[in-house]
Formats: structure tokens, sequence, C-alpha cells
């Protein structure tokens, strides 16, 4: 009998529930979900822009869970992170986060992600995509464990200028410490937390991780305080306009990772995403390595991705990016009006030479619909700097109260 | 710490082929070996002077003959050819003559019509395969050249005809048991080429592309000879001692007893070897003979290496499935109905093709046969001088023997010696009672007698997942390893196992090439 029941509710709950689901869904109007790797996720909770300026002006709560995250642990712990990332784990102290990705054989890039070190031997890595057959076959010959904890632990990212004061004012005084990428255990109801000075916003901001079983106490604590901080639950639609405002990119939106791709050119490796900066050739062998350094010196790295700005005001979502107006050389991947920036901003794909020899002469050819009608408008771009919102608040240590 | 132009490792014939042709050019070479002498398979066994693992030739390429100037340090080249006898209890023999089956006694002429038939077509079918087992394979960065070679042998099958190039696609990837049945009738017949086809794999004839692996065989030469097998002249161990030879004159330093346990690499190079003995040779080119599992995964390391090639490795199938089984008798056996002269030919015991894949079938899950198919030859029928005045040799090749523990092994190990011993008693009366001493080596003695893991007579399989360009992986089938600087050869590298030396000189040739004169 109770297998059927459990069968039926798996028919009307074809997505999984994440332990904040109860606190999103009672929250939710429209019923705007969307399906995070396998979890049911809030696209828009219930006003988009309010949303969004929650993260800008006072402070959001984003329901991070189904991150995926493995913990590594083990003797041969950095070993295998130095083989697995492109970036020098070595290098990264107790009680730090990197953004790092890693890479196949061939040098393109199979995901990105956030590495937390909390002891010496002792990380967790967060990711889109589901890695574990890789990260087992990396650690093939090393000491080392690696636990999925996907469905273990809960995650919140608590962002915006007041995300401190609503922490602070919820019992985690020590986080004011917490300089950009610190992070910091902290017992919470016979347990431990993990908070993390990091986020997907370019605002000041802070991530969770938690047991499942803490979910609803520590939602109530953060909620009930942060009703006076202006605080709103928000959805992936507000979290992406502000990431684009900061130019930070996303697997699979951006850039096609090496186990998604079915087309051989669609494969990308990390100078062709702007991660070349992670590449770390002064460490030992790391996967990809070879045929990263072999790509530089034979040219073969035939993208680049910008980041652009665009006359107007018309978002350019997947539009084509010509030079000269007539040239096609790539493609918009991310776009967005930046209510911050006050400007028609976007994350593109170009194809070397365009872009990095040829930065000007640039154009999108945007179809605007108006009025049952489409307006065919080439407008001129501007390869710009990252990000194109910078906020002071985002850096500074102990944060202000706002 | 000593400097070297180039170390091979491990003396088996291909390490020594490589290093001679290595040490030919120039190059201060040093060969590694673990065990106390050279020859790998091909050396003699302790208590059995005159035999070694591997007794007879299929394919001793010529080039490695010419290049390594084998025939000027001994090697004689009127080998004895082995003809096949297959026994089986109340059947007419069945002598299999000439170069594989030219002529058979035995069977009525409309059977050998058939046969002839069908070898024409194996041998036709061989040849073209020929040209890509002797060659380096090529590669995703295939030259003008190599694909003008292709088209060369797609044109050349064309060419014999719409028929004979129908038939090589139908046949390539088939059962051996399938195509036996369509050609012909008699079941000693159809059990010899099912044995052929399947020994050293862990295939039987019903298994699909277990007609390839009777191709490979037939594509093997000795003396321009297609298709045949040999003793050599002198037995192996004379053989081996050619290639010893032309390694010293050519001035190779060699070192035996003497394990690598370590390849050094610094910024992704080779740049040397750390033995057992603690000693540490520095040199500008590592060439790796031994098993490509042991290479990457003990010397170099799967931390030193990308994952992808890693998963390649460590996913190839290779535990042996086959043994052998070495007697000494006090005098030589006789057999039911064969005539003193023809003692010196290949006995074989694999009557029809149900016996062989029912012998097949237990070692899938590690189990032993109690009706095993084997073959034997009597050295000492072939070349009196190897042995002492009144002991015979006898060696024995037991087909589809897993892989297993010694405790797994347990009875099993005196109940296969025995089933094959009481069969050959059925044959040779009197056979069990002259036996004065015996050796038997299982996968697992092997692994640890010749520093092989498995015991795999190709250190890994050779099917058709690993041939040509996958062998031992997609993308380094030339040689070549992800390692710069440290190649690799041996039997894990194409073309695969027996004393053929063409690995060992492909792999040198790559070398050579790679560094273009440059030492």
């Amino acid at each position: 009998m109770s297998s059927i029941k459990k069968k039926e509710k798996n028919i009307l709950f074809p997505l999984f529930h994440s332990p904040f689901h109860e606190q999103f869904s009672s929250q939710m109007r429209g019923g705007l979900w969307n399906d995070w790797g396998g979890y049911k996720a809030a696209t828009v909770v219930q006003d988009e822009e309010l949303e969004y300026f929650a993260i800008r002006s006072t402070c959001s709560l984003f329901d991070a869970s189904p991150l995926i995250k493995y913990r590594i642990e083990g003797p041969d712990a950095e070993i295998f992170l130095n083989k697995l990332t492109l970036r020098n784990v070595s290098s990264l102290n107790s009680g730090k986060v990197q953004y790092t990705a890693w890479c196949d054989d061939e040098g393109f890039v199979l995901d990105d992600g956030t590495l937390f070190k909390f002891a010496e031997n002792k990380f967790r890595l967060c990711c889109q995509e589901r890695h574990l057959p890789w990260l087992l076959d990396s650690a093939l010959g090393l000491n080392v464990k690696i636990i999925d904890e996907t469905d273990l632990f809960a995650a919140l990212s608590i962002q915006g200028p007041t995300s401190a004061a609503v922490l602070k004012s919820s019992g985690f005084a020590q986080i004011s410490k917490l300089e950009p990428f610190d992070l910091i255990n902290l017992p919470f109801e016979g347990n431990e937390i993990t908070i993390s000075r990091t986020g997907f916003t370019g605002d000041l901001g802070y991530e969770i991780f938690l047991p499942n079983v803490l979910a609803s106490k520590l939602w109530d604590s953060i909620w009930n305080t942060g009703e006076k901080f202006g605080i709103r639950a928000i959805g992936f639609n507000a979290l992406n306009l502000a990431r684009i405002e900061t130019g930070f990119i996303i697997a699979n939106t951006d850039f096609i990772t090496s186990e998604h791709a079915l087309r051989e050119d669609r494969k990308r490796r990390p100078d062709e995403i702007s991660l070349g900066w992670m590449v770390d050739l002064n460490k030992d062998h790391f996967n990809g390595k070879t045929a990263i350094i072999n790509a530089r010196q034979n040219n073969q790295n035939s993208f680049c991705s910008v980041a652009l700005e665009i006359e107007g005001k018309e978002s350019a979502e997947g539009s084509i990016i010509y030079h000269n107006k007539s040239k096609e050389v790539g493609i918009i991947t991310s776009a967005a009006w930046s209510p911050t920036a006050k400007k028609s901003i976007a994350l593109a794909t170009l194809q070397n030479p365009f872009g990095t020899k040829y930065k000007n002469n640039l154009w999108v050819e945007i179809y605007a619909l108006r009025e049952l009608q489409y307006h065919k408008l080439m407008r001129k771009v501007t390869i710009v700097k990252r990000p194109f919102v910078k906020l002071p608040r985002r850096t500074m240590t102990p944060p202000l109260d706002f | 710490m000593t400097s070297f132009d180039c170390i091979v490792i491990g003396a088996g014939h291909n390490g020594m082929a490589a290093s001679t042709i290595l040490s030919k050019s120039g190059r201060k070479v040093l060969l590694i070996e673990a065990s106390s002498g050279p020859g790998g398979m091909g050396k003699t066994i302790e208590g059995f002077d005159g035999l070694s693992m591997v007794n007879t030739l299929n394919h001793l390429n010529s080039e490695v003959i010419n290049e390594l100037e084998l025939t000027k340090f001994g090697l004689e080249q009127d080998h004895h050819f082995l003809k096949t006898i297959c026994l089986e209890e109340n059947k007419e023999k069945l002598i299999f003559e000439g170069s594989y089956g030219s002529n058979v006694l035995g069977i009525d002429n409309s059977e050998l019509q058939s046969w002839l038939k069908l070898r024409k077509r194996l041998f036709l079918q061989s040849s073209i395969l020929k040209k890509f087992i002797n060659s380096i394979p090529i590669q995703e960065d295939i030259t003008a050249k190599e694909k003008l070679n292709l088209a060369f042998s797609a044109i050349n099958l064309r060419l014999k005809g719409k028929d004979e190039f129908q038939e090589f696609f139908r046949m390539i990837l088939m059962c051996i048991a399938d195509i036996a049945e369509e050609f012909l009738s008699n079941d000693l017949l159809k059990g010899l080429l099912s044995y052929d086809a399947t020994l050293g794999v862990k295939l039987g004839p019903r298994s699909p592309t277990s007609l390839i692996g009777l191709l490979y065989r037939l594509s093997g030469d000795i003396n321009g000879k297609q298709g045949v097998q040999v003793f050599p002249k002198g037995g192996m161990h004379n053989l081996i001692q050619c290639f010893f030879k032309s390694l010293t004159k050519a001035g190779v330093s060699s070192k035996f007893n003497e394990i690598v346990k370590e390849i050094i690499i610094e910024n992704g190079r080779a740049v040397g070897v750390k033995t057992s003995n603690g000693k540490e040779y520095q040199s500008k080119t590592i060439l790796s003979a031994i098993s490509p599992i042991v290479t990457f995964k003990n010397l170099v390391g799967y931390p030193n290496l990308d994952t992808g090639f890693v998963r390649a490795i460590n996913s190839s199938r290779y535990e042996g499935n086959t043994s052998k089984l070495l007697l000494l008798l006090n005098k030589i056996p006789e057999i039911t109905g064969i005539k003193t002269d023809l003692l010196g030919s290949r006995f074989i015991y694999a009557p029809s093709i149900e016996i062989v894949e029912e012998g097949f079938n237990p070692s899938k899950y590690n189990k032993v046969s109690e009706n095993p198919t084997f073959e034997f030859i009597i050295p000492s029928c072939i070349d009196p001088s190897l042995t002492p005045k009144d002991t015979v040799l006898v060696s024995i090749t037991i087909q589809n023997t897993p892989y297993m523990t010694n405790e797994s092994w347990g009875k099993n190990k005196l109940l296969l010696q025995k089933a094959v011993i009481n069969k050959i008693e059925k044959f040779s009366p009197g056979f069990s009672k002259t036996i004065i001493k015996s050796n038997f080596l299982t996968p697992l003695e092997i692994e640890k007698d010749y520093f092989v893991p498995g015991g795999h007579w190709h250190h890994s399989e050779l099917q058709i997942d690993r041939m040509y360009s996958l062998r031992p992986v997609f993308g380094f089938a030339n040689y070549q390893s992800p390692i710069e600087n440290l190649y690799i050869c041996g039997a894990g590298t194409h073309p695969g196992g027996g004393i053929s030396g063409s690995s060992g000189l492909n792999a040198a040739r790559k070398i050579l090439n790679d560094q273009k004169g440059k030492i």
C-alpha cells in the first residue's frame, strides 16, 4: 500500500523537491518552475523585477540546493584536485573558496564550479553538472574519497546590500570578518553550517550550506529577521539578470560543455570562454594540460568570449554578430537590458580573430517584435571589460550595514 | 646518474629489436630487463632446456631479420615446417600439410575442394590485412601517403573481383563457426579452424568476430611462405640468442635482474627511470617494451595521465586465457597410427566446433573445462640435439584456462593436467608412465614469471576493439604515449603478440622519424 502511495506521489511530482520547497512554493504566485538538475526550482517566485531589485537594493534568498556537491577528502585530496582542475589548489588556503573549471583530455571544458577548502585535504566541489564517474576515474591511483552529497546538503544564497546585516541579526555575527571567497563553519541548532562570502550576483552576499534537516529552522530564523531588511525569495530569472550584469558565464548557456556537445566544433577550451586565466601551467600534470599547451602553440583556439555593450535599449538575446555589417562572426549567448548599468548588455562568443585582433566595426542584428511586425535593427556593439556592474560593497570588509 | 640517449624497458624480442635499431643509428642505448636473461616469453624455461613459453613462429618480420642481420648472428632459415595432425578417438586422423592445409590427408576429395576454396579466400583476405598488420597504424592526423595506401589497399581488394570484395566485408566480423559450417562438413577440420581462430583470445568459435583471429594468424609469413607455422632451427633459444648477439654487437648496454620501478617525469616529459636497486638512469628517450598496463599504471602512474586515457588503458582486458604444460619424458611417445617421421608435427585436440565452444564456456565463469582443447609438439622429435639422450620434451598449449588466484585454481590445476594427459594417453597408450617431470604454467604463473599482469600472451586481449588504430588505445597506436619522449612497443601494442618483431621495429622507426636524425 505504502509503495503505491509513493509511486502516485512520484507521478504527481516528477521532479525532486528541494529541502526549501515548502518555503518557496508557499510564496509562489504564477507557478513558474523549472527543472534544475532534476529538482523543481523556482523561475519566478512573485515578480521578476521586484526580485531583481531585492538583489540590488535589499536582500534576496535563492534556493541553490540543486547545486551538485561533492565531498572530496583523503590524504591525496589536494593532489587529486590539482590533477582534476585548471587552477593551483596548493595555493588555496583552508577557509577559502576558489572559482575553477576542469577539462577533458583534449582540453575541452567539462564544467566550472567552486571549490571549498575546509581544512587540509578536506574539500567540497560544487558545480552545475553531475561528474561522479569522471571524478572517480580521475582518482585512480590516488588515496581519496569522493562522495556525492547533493541530496544531503541544502544550499541557500543570500545576496544583496542588507544580506550581511540579516545574517548578523540572525546570530551569525562572525560573518562580518569574512572577505570575498572566505568561508566559515558555524554552529547552528546543535549542528554545523558553512557560510561563504560567495555568490553569483556580483553583489554583497553569502552562500549557506547546511544539512537538509536544518533547512526549515534556518529559513525561519533568516526570514523572520530579514523581514525588516526587505528580504525576498527569488527565482532564477532575477539571479540570471544579476549574473549577466556581473559577466559570469553559465555552462550550457554561454558555452556547451564537452560531455553535452553533440557536434565536435561546439566544445570549448578555457581560452575560448575567457577562463584562460585559470590555467596554471606551472603545476604538475592536470587533465587537458598537454592539449591546452598545444592549442595555444598551434593557434587552435578558434573562439573567444567577450562582454558587449549594445547601443539602443533592445535586448539582443540569441542574435548574430557581424563584422562590417556583412560577415557573420559570432553569436550572443546571454543578453539583457541592465537596470543598474542602464544599458543593453550581452555576453557573446566570437570567432577569432574577431574579438581578439579585430575589435571594432562589430554589429549585432536584432529582430525587435513591435506590434506584430519585426523591425530588423543593426546595432553597433562595443567590447567592454567585465563586470558591467561593479559594486564596491561586494568586496568591502567588514561589510556595511545598509 | 648515468645518462643515455635511449632506455628500452624489457628485453623481450621486441625490446631487443628496437634497442638494436636505435643503437645502430648512433644512439647510446641501455636495455633494462627484470628477469635474469633476454627473450621475454621466448626465454628458456628452467629445467626444460630447449623449451620456452613460445616455441613456434607464425610470422617473423623479414625486415627485422634484415635490420638486425640475424642471419649473420646464426639464424638459419631452414626451419622445421610443422604439419598439423588433428586427433580424435575412433576417427581417422586429419593431417594438415603445407602452408596451412595446402594439402589435407584424411578427408574425401569433395571436402578437400571445399576447403581449398575457403583457404584461398582466407589467404586472400589475410594478405589484404597483412599490409595493415606490418605497418604503423594510422592516426587521426592521417598523412596523404597513408590515405593513398588505404585507397591502394581498397583498389587492390576490388581488383580481385566483385565477389571477393563483397565477401571480405561480409566475412570480416563473422564468427569462425559460421564460416566453417558454411564451407565445410568435416568435424575435425572445423574444430581445427575454430581452435586456431580463438587460441589466445577470450572468444569461442561462436563468438562474433572470432574469424579475425584466424585471418591474423594466416597473415604471417616465414621466408615468404604465408600461413605456415615453424619450429625455428635450433629452437626458440637459438633465435633469442641471435637477437641478443645482434644487440650486443650493435653496442647496446644491457642490465638484467633490474626492475624498472618508475619512469621519471619532469614537466610532462620522460627524462629517466628508477630501478628496484635504487639506481637512476637519465635518458632523452624511453621506450617501454613491456605491458602497457604496467607502463602506465605502475611506471608512469595514473595521476600523471589524462583521465580519458587512464579510462581507456584501465579498461583493457588483460586476463590471460591460455596455459602451458611442459613435460619431460624418458622416451619418445608412440602415437597410434602415426609414423615416427610425423612425430615432429603439431598435434591438436579440438575435434569439433562444439567441443571448442564447450571448452570455452566454463572459462567465461572462471571455471575449468573437463574436456579442454589443446595442442602439443614434441621438440625432441623435431631436433634431437635439443635434449640429452633419453629425455624427450613435450610442450602442450591448453586453451581456455581462466586467470584465477591460486586458491581458485586449487585442485583444478591437477584436474586439468590430468584431463589433458589422460586425453593424450588415449592417443598414445603408456604416455603418462613416461613422464619424469612436469611444469604447469597457468596465466597466474605466467604473470609472475614474465612480469605480465594477467599472464596474457598478447599482454591484453587482441580483439577487434583493440586492434590496429585501437591498440593499445585510440590515439596512441603509433607507439607514442601521452608523455613526451616516452614510447611504447611490445605485444600490448599493434600488431600484438607472437614472435615477429614488428612492434619493436615500428616503434624504433617512429622514434628515428620523430627525432629526424637528431640524437
